[in-house]
């Protein structure tokens, strides 16, 4: 019992820490965007910058927790629901709102993975080219690479893990694979019935 | 074999019964050990409960499940 109100309550401080520090982590990703002379400097530049990596470090730790553990993921679904106690309707209502939100994400993402290989160009040809006297060319394509290979270092760097910087497309890929797969898999755990 | 229609429209005494016994909402929830938004959705026919919770709501007022949910239509005793 004791234990149980430990674990709650370090559930709940790390909540409410990735909560309230999340504009505090917007504002420091913003900033960093900008131009270097309207950043702020010195410590408050550091102590930002730790927070940004405190903040991700507990999200990531606050995710697995949530994926190994169900009573946490539980409270976790009625907070995000907005419900103040938990029941059986409760677990209804969120089943409902998961798969509501499941099937709009697959669908935001399948449609950001095919804008982000779509390739549309429209070209200018030369009109000693041009047949017809029709100097403009229109050419639709799917263009899917894993890697970036914008990125190139200056000479003397010997690692730099931006060399294998996922595309935007392969990250997209791998979000839907993951939905598809961890849905698949769950699905077929709960509904496996003992065998008669 | 005949086939059961796959949409029942299930409606419940459940507000009657407890006005009957002068309990409150609150009072009934915590005595089947739900929420009052419960009580209060299964009585407004907005949320039909678990068969468990339906066994849970007829062992409070010692009655049978089928005396406290019935099916729209369907004579009520």
């Amino acid at each position: 019992m004791k234990k149980e109100l430990v674990v709650n309550k370090a559930i709940r401080f790390v909540q409410n820490y990735l909560v309230g520090a999340f504009p505090i982590v917007a504002a420091c990703m913003v900033w960093s965007s900008w131009p270097s002379d309207t950043a702020p400097s010195g410590i408050v530049w550091e102590l930002l910058s730790y927070n940004l990596m405190l903040w991700f470090s507990m999200l990531i730790i606050f995710l697995s927790v949530l994926v190994i553990f169900p009573d946490a993921r539980k409270k976790t679904l009625t907070r995000l629901a907005n419900l103040k106690e938990a029941d059986e309707r409760e677990e209804y209502l969120t089943g409902k709102a998961a798969s509501s939100a499941y099937l709009s994400t697959l669908s935001l993402v399948i449609f950001l993975l095919f804008i982000s290989i779509l390739n549309v160009s429209v070209t200018t040809i030369p009109r000693e080219q041009a047949p017809d006297g029709k100097n403009r060319t229109l050419s639709i394509g799917l263009d899917l690479s894993l890697f970036d290979n914008k990125q190139t270092n200056p000479p003397g760097t010997l690692f730099d893990t931006k060399r294998w910087q996922v595309s935007q497309a392969a990250l997209l890929l791998v979000v839907l694979v993951w939905q598809l797969v961890s849905f698949n898999l769950k699905a077929r755990k709960e509904f496996d019935l003992p065998a008669a | 074999m005949p086939r059961v229609e796959n949409k029942l429209t299930i409606l419940n005494r459940l507000q009657d019964l407890r006005n009957v016994r002068g309990l409150t909402q609150e009072q009934l929830a915590q005595a089947v050990d739900v929420t009052r938004a419960t009580i209060l959705a299964i009585e407004k026919g907005g949320y039909n409960p678990s068969l468990e919770l339906a066994f849970r709501l007829a062992k409070f007022f010692k009655i049978g499940v089928q005396d406290i949910f019935y099916e729209k239509g369907a004579r009520r005793e």
